[in-house]
């Protein structure tokens, strides 16, 4: 099989945002998600970096790591209106995860297209192919 | 219906589709709806969803759909559920992240022909008054202990500071606060997200609307309630706002994991639950209840604003406006009540997520204004059509947990909706309606075109002919302010 574009997509979802990332390694299926996640929220903006946090997660599974991740990108932006410019993972297992989350302030009169309420767990999946990692997130709006 | 899925959807009578149990339900599941509207149903997953609802242990009698239901995350949008108290659970994903999500009705002693000719001069005021579209910030900074305080109360500490009457109050569901609420058992995240988006109407579905009653299919009921033809009305739909959002995400993450120790099957992570009898569920219901208050005090807010701009937008006495509320209810919601479990009165714990409580006449929780009526079930539709106030029935007390439908009920992706209205003119063809709006996100107007929902008058039409709630009035928008 081709190895499909890493990247993301938006999937149909009567009430929602359902998205599929692809990456050729877990490391950038993350990294994938998050940039998706900041399209979702901005389409189309990058921001020069301005500030760093360290970010250390520990789950049970590699879904629950994804949405853990998620929703830490989630809380910064709607509390801080940090927005992502991009994100350096150090370290990546199915279970942990060290990196750092690296951002700058959004562009003047730039309004956010949603609001993301949660990241789901619905239908939530992160599959090993041949070719690399997918996952599917729904998140509610 | 594709022939994959694991169940059998069943005709039982004009307006009910059953789910036969098979597999791992521990309840068959029944949805309300008919031929018009159950293309839309079968279109989608929500079906799936109430057949992985009816697996949730301790679930009694059905894992109820509402006519409205659409595809959500874990529970349908529309879902009804109840539990059984020792055996059964809890389920953050059953009650949403938007926690007391819920509209409200206020009536206006100011008729159509009065107000038609300044709609715009109002709808432009409450948009700039009224904090509203995404992540949006209020006017009220509370610091922790008076936050505190808030959550505790709900609609009352906005009566107390000055915002409503204490009248309100018994016009509320619940009177406006949840017991049990404990907001030492919220995180300062959730503290945090919600600090300053009190008093905020938010984004997406979330609006302030002017109508009118367009209609009204119950006299005697609408004259009891002060409601006249021609009576000009004012709608609010908002929530916890990122306050619930917080909470609901914090229990889920929590309850995906206590689920493995509960050895709890389920067939949706979304779905996650834990026993009524853990100190993880008396947590989560101290923490929904606090989301649930700053909901009700949010409204309170909201509908104050509402009212003293537009007293200031048209240069009016509050005794001209005689503005007064008619009821608020709760959309996403976890609550104990009392109900007939095989014959016997039993307390239980209904989650409505996207529902709305439907008690009739007589029922003890109502305040008396409300007693030989049955309460208030505020439909609202989508913003070019019409909504709905309808009263309680008897039905819904024997069949759905006291439960009616919460809205028309999305069935158009906002993908899809943006795809449809390319090149149309949304702003143009609500007013050629006569429904002037303002909104902020700029694609706000588009996503929530009328048709992206179902016709909310044949939703209510299911309503009424399942005996679930009768039908009281019809309200026409007239100006919307969207988030």
């Amino acid at each position: 099989m081709k190895s499909p574009e890493s990247g993301w997509t938006l999937l149909d979802h009567t009430a929602d945002i359902r998205m599929e990332v692809r990456g050729h390694t877990l490391a950038e299926l993350f990294e994938n998600a998050a940039l998706g996640l900041m399209d979702i929220l901005l389409p189309g903006t990058s921001v020069a970096p301005q500030t760093e946090s360290a970010i250390s997660l520990r789950e049970d599974t590699t879904e629950e790591l994804l949405v853990g991740w998620l929703r830490e990108i989630v809380f910064q932006y709607q509390t801080a209106g940090l927005v992502l410019a991009r994100v350096e993972i150090l370290e990546v297992t199915e279970k942990q995860l060290t990196g750092k989350l690296v951002y700058g302030p959004p562009p003047e009169n730039c309004q956010p297209e949603v609001e993301i309420k949660g990241v789901t767990y619905h239908g939530l999946t992160v599959q090993a192919q041949d070719w690399g990692y997918s996952a599917k997130v729904v998140f509610d709006i | 219906m594709p022939s994959d899925r694991p169940f059998k959807l069943v005709q039982v009578d004009e307006v009910r589709w059953k789910i036969p149990r098979t597999g791992g339900m521990r309840v068959p599941g029944l949805i309300y709806t008919d031929t018009t509207t159950l293309p839309d149903i079968e279109k989608d997953q929500s079906a799936e969803q109430v057949y992985n609802v009816a697996h949730l242990p301790g679930i009694i009698g059905h894992s109820l759909a509402m006519p409205d239901v659409h595809w959500g995350y874990g529970f349908p949008i529309g879902g009804v559920a109840a539990f059984d108290l020792e055996e059964g659970v809890v389920s953050p994903g059953g009650v949403g992240y938007d926690i007391n999500c819920g509209v409200r009705l206020a009536l206006t002693g100011m008729d159509r022909e009065t107000i038609f000719p300044r709609i715009r001069k109002v709808i432009d005021f409450l948009f700039v008054k009224i904090p509203s579209g995404l992540g949006s910030r209020g006017g009220i900074h509370l610091n922790k202990n008076e936050m505190s305080k808030m959550l505790k109360l709900g609609a009352a500490w906005a009566v107390r500071q000055g915002m409503g009457e204490e009248s309100d109050l018994e016009r509320i569901e619940e009177r406006g606060a949840l017991d049990g609420a404990d907001p030492s058992v919220v995180s300062d995240r959730a503290f945090e997200r919600g600090k300053d988006q009190l008093g905020t109407l938010g984004s997406g579905n979330h609006f302030l609307e002017i109508g009118f009653i367009e209609q009204i299919f119950d006299e005697k009921t609408a004259a009891e309630w002060g409601i006249f033809k021609g009576q000009v009305t004012v709608m609010v739909h908002s929530g916890s706002r990122g306050f619930g959002y917080q909470v609901c995400d914090e229990f889920l993450a929590r309850m995906v994991k206590s689920v493995r120790e509960e050895r709890i099957e389920l067939p949706d992570r979304q779905l996650a639950c834990t026993r009524l009898n853990t100190s993880l569920a008396r947590e989560y219901l101290a923490a929904m209840a606090c989301a649930a208050n700053f909901a009700f005090a949010n409204r309170q807010i909201l509908m104050h604003l509402a009212k003293t701009t537009w007293e200031e937008a048209i240069g009016i006495s509050p005794r001209e406006l005689k503005f007064r509320l008619l009821y608020d209810v709760c959309h996403n919601i976890a609550k104990f009540e009392t109900h007939d479990v095989n014959g016997k009165q039993k307390k239980v714990i209904v989650h409505r997520k996207g529902a709305t409580r439907s008690f009739p006449a007589n029922h003890p929780a109502l305040p008396a204004i409300y007693r030989h009526t049955g309460q208030p079930v505020l439909i609202p539709g989508d913003m070019g059509r019409a909504s709905y106030v309808l009263a309680g029935e008897e039905g819904a007390m024997k069949e759905t947990f006291g439960s009616a439908c919460h809205g028309a009920g999305r069935i158009l992706s906002r993908h899809e909706a943006l795809r449809q209205t390319k090149g149309r003119s949304i702003e143009r063809e609500l007013q050629d309606e006569n429904v002037y709006p303002r909104w902020v996100g700029r694609k706000t107007l588009r996503e929530e075109f009328p048709e992206a929902y179902k016709d909310v008058s044949l939703v209510v039409d299911v309503v009424q002919r399942a005996g679930l709630a009768r039908k009281v009035a019809k309200i026409h928008p007239m100006g919307v302010v969207k988030g």
